[in-house]
């Protein structure tokens, strides 16, 4: 049965009545919409919603969208100047919000656990709600992620 | 006092192991360990020879002797001595030693200083087949002991002089004046009976003869010697634990040998700290490898090709980029003092005389394409080597940078200069627009040293950036002082600098990128203790060298903001072993170091006078 995480919001009446339902194909969670599901997301936390991309294709459909891990990354960080749109025409095309926050949002706010690869996420011990990320991190992270972009793009097309 | 010495057996098992070192370190482990229990030194058991380490006391000094012997041998030019030779079974040491000695008559006195640098010589000179000699005259010893004398004193200075590892040497073959002198009898030709009971040698008397004191050592119960006194001189015992300290002991003593051009001594130095690296672990036996081979190809004048293979340098440069921080720290500051150079510029250039991959400039397109108000127009003029395929290398990674500029929506255009020198280059040949359209940076990362190595090239290099009037310069330099005019000196610099830098590596994660860049850093080593003149372009200068430099140039600086001293601290937070390297700051200028050695430095500049006028 899928465990609804207690940081989301008092569910709907809908969903309470089907969380009895153990067939994942006739109810429950699993005929939820799309878009209500969407707006379920909206307000979990990183683990969240990371967890819920785990459950079935289309939750990992939904939870990958790129707009909530927006809002994940942004909810946040300190303001850094620039617009939303601004802050989307760079993000997006270099790798998106969600890698953004995987790779190095994530691993930064956690506390220097020396992991034993430089860029892999250390063990998620507590399930606290990030830090706020101030401006200089989330340069930091947005330069490293545009950095591996380059890479990429710089390495795949050469002899490697 | 007769010195009663532990009588040396043969030894009874036939040595295991052959003659050449084993290659793999764990070999050379599993080897040591089965030493362990038959009491044989771990070190010379690495090279084939078997030795007690109870006896190794006696073996070093009947080594130095051997080694005077043969030394003043050669002098007198006894020719006899190769004609006829035996040859003797090496690997067990003591007894090849005493046969050895039987043959040559030991000498009438004893330079015990002499010993100190030629000790590890000993070892290389001893290894030619004993001759069958008769007699010798008496042997003079004065001039080659003041030379040794000079020698190993040097050497003594040299290393307790240095910090760091240096400090703990304590390796030098000294003698304690505690004991009684022996008195021996400096008749010329003793028999070789004698010669075998009575090990050793001394004399008070004769006038031309230097007053030595050899009064033998207590001999030995353990394996580690007794502490020396500073006027005192143990002699050379090796733990396995005091490799290293040897290792170093003898990088220093072969440095030396070259300085002094005494290419003998440090062509058998070179050979010993080839060994003596191996049965080290880690990042000590690297360097000392490297800088064996650096100094190998000094010795032998077996230069290394200078133009790399474009592309090989480009991966090496790559993976040193990946494996540790300090490009990255380099391109952070960097990029910070320039993002905030220009601020408010509608249109801006960079002009960056260490182009190689480009790996600078994406971060800086990101953080220009987020600034408030939207990116400026952001035009590069990238400087290079040129490659040597024929294909336009400079060009591919500025189409590379197009295409990510492109992605970010950032207005981006790009020129490739390939140039030998930075010094080629002229302000004329950028084409660079007035400063009210456009505002100028000028980026160098690890390249300004290569400058000095052609006397005026830098001052050409300091009035083109002028012309260009920029509205910053960022440089990024090693912090070390590489450029001394004592060859000695500036190994003993490198040595620590190199170390440290290799120390670093150790804690990361992929091994194909910690080989290829200590590769990439075996590189510089070798240019800074091989090559000379026009060659030698690792000339790396500290951030004082640097400051005096500029500001006589008409530079002066600005201060890195506190942004980019906390961008960089959480970069190496971010980095596995993140616990070794540290952020300083120096008067507005950032250095990176390990363990609180600082390793590079990055630098800002504006000029100090402005003029509004186009100059000529």
């Amino acid at each position: 049965m899928k465990r609804i995480s207690p940081d989301s919001p008092s569910p709907q009446p809908n969903l309470k009545r089907v969380k009895e339902d153990p067939e994942p194909e006739t109810g429950g969670f699993m005929t939820l919409d799309e878009n209500l599901l969407y707006e379920v997301l909206k307000h979990v936390d990183a683990r969240t919603l990371a967890m819920a991309s785990c459950v079935s294709k289309l939750w990992l459909k939904t939870a990958r969208d790129e707009r909530l891990w927006e809002l994940i990354c942004t909810r946040h960080w300190a303001n850094i100047g620039c617009g939303t749109q601004q802050l989307r025409s760079v993000v997006l095309p270099l790798g998106g919000f969600r890698r953004l926050h995987s790779r190095y949002l994530w691993p930064l706010s956690k506390p220097q656990a020396a992991s034993p690869l430089p860029w892999a996420p250390p063990k998620i011990i507590n399930s606290k709600p990030p830090a706020r990320w101030g401006k200089d991190e989330v340069h930091l992270c947005l330069s490293l992620l545009s950095i591996q972009y380059y890479e990429k793009m710089h390495f795949t097309s050469r002899r490697r | 006092m007769k010195r009663d010495h532990n009588h040396l057996q043969p030894n009874p098992d036939p040595s295991s192991l052959r003659g050449a070192p084993s290659t793999g370190k764990a070999k050379v482990w599993d080897e040591e360990a089965a030493q362990q229990d038959c009491g044989m030194d771990e070190l010379l058991a690495v090279l084939g020879y078997k030795v007690k380490t109870s006896d190794m006391a006696e073996v070093a000094q009947k080594l130095e002797q051997l080694e005077e012997v043969m030394c003043n041998v050669q002098d007198d030019g006894i020719s006899h001595l190769a004609s006829e030779t035996v040859h003797y079974n090496p690997s067990d040491l003591s007894t090849w030693l005493e046969s050895m000695l039987s043959e040559l008559n030991p000498p009438s006195t004893f330079d015990p200083f002499g010993a100190a640098g030629t000790a590890a010589a000993a070892l290389d000179d001893s290894f030619l087949g004993p001759a069958e000699s008769s007699t010798l005259t008496t042997l003079d010893f004065d001039n080659i002991n003041r030379k040794h004398q000079k020698s190993g004193q040097q050497i003594f200075e040299e290393a307790s002089c240095s910090d760091y590892d240096l400090k703990a040497i304590p390796g030098k073959a000294i003698y304690s004046q505690n004991t009684q002198p022996q008195t021996h009898d400096s008749s010329s030709s003793s028999t070789p009976t004698n010669v075998k009971s009575e090990k050793r040698f001394k004399s008070t008397s004769g006038p031309p003869s230097p007053s030595d004191i050899f009064p033998p050592p207590p001999p030995p119960a353990a394996a580690s010697y007794g502490i020396p006194t500073d006027s005192t001189r143990p002699v050379v015992l090796v733990d396995s634990q005091e490799n290293g300290i040897r290792l170093v002991h003898a990088l220093m003593a072969c440095a030396e040998a070259v300085q002094q051009n005494n290419l003998n001594l440090a062509e058998a130095l070179v050979k010993q700290i080839g060994f003596l690296a191996i049965s080290q672990a880690g990042a000590m036996r690297k360097v000392a490898t490297y800088f064996a081979e650096a100094l190998a190809r000094r010795i032998y004048r077996f230069y290394p090709q200078n133009p790399l293979d474009h592309s090989f340098s480009d991966v090496l440069h790559m993976h040193f980029y990946e494996t540790c921080p300090y490009l990255k720290f380099a391109h952070f500051t960097a990029n910070q003092a320039i993002l905030e150079a220009f601020e408010g510029k509608k249109r801006v250039h960079v002009i960056d005389f260490s182009m190689n991959q480009g790996m600078q400039w994406p971060a800086l397109m990101q953080a220009l394409a987020l600034r408030v108000g939207g990116p400026p127009a952001f035009r590069l003029t990238g400087i290079g080597p040129p490659s040597h395929d024929n294909s336009d290398h400079l060009q591919e990674v500025g189409w590379k940078l197009a295409q990510f500029a492109e992605k970010i929506h950032v207005e981006f255009e790009y020129r490739g200069f390939v140039a030998n020198s930075l010094a080629d280059l002229d302000a004329s040949m950028l084409d660079l627009r007035p400063s009210e359209v456009e505002a100028v940076a000028v980026n160098s990362v690890f390249e300004l040293h290569k400058l000095l190595a052609r006397p005026g090239a830098i001052d050409k290099v300091f009035s083109v950036v002028k012309q260009m009037k920029p509205e910053l310069v960022t440089i990024v330099e090693q912090e070390a002082n590489h450029n001394g005019p004592v060859f000695l000196d500036r190994f003993t610099e490198s040595l620590h600098y190199y170390s440290t830098l290799f120390d670093s590596l150790e804690g990361s994660v992929s091994s194909q990128d910690k080989v290829m860049s200590e590769v990439y850093l075996g590189k510089q080593i070798c240019n800074v203790v091989a090559c000379e003149g026009v060659d030698r372009i690792e000339r790396h200068e500290s951030l004082t060298q640097w400051r005096n430099r500029l500001s006589t140039a008409g530079f002066s600086s600005v201060h890195l903001g506190s942004n980019a001293f906390k961008q960089a601290s959480m970069l190496l937070a971010l980095f596995a072993g993140g616990d070794g390297y540290g952020v300083e700051e120096n008067n507005g200028c950032l250095m990176l170091g390990w363990h609180n050695r600082p390793l590079i430095t990055t630098s800002a500049w504006k000029l100090t006078n402005k003029t509004t006028t186009i100059s000529q």
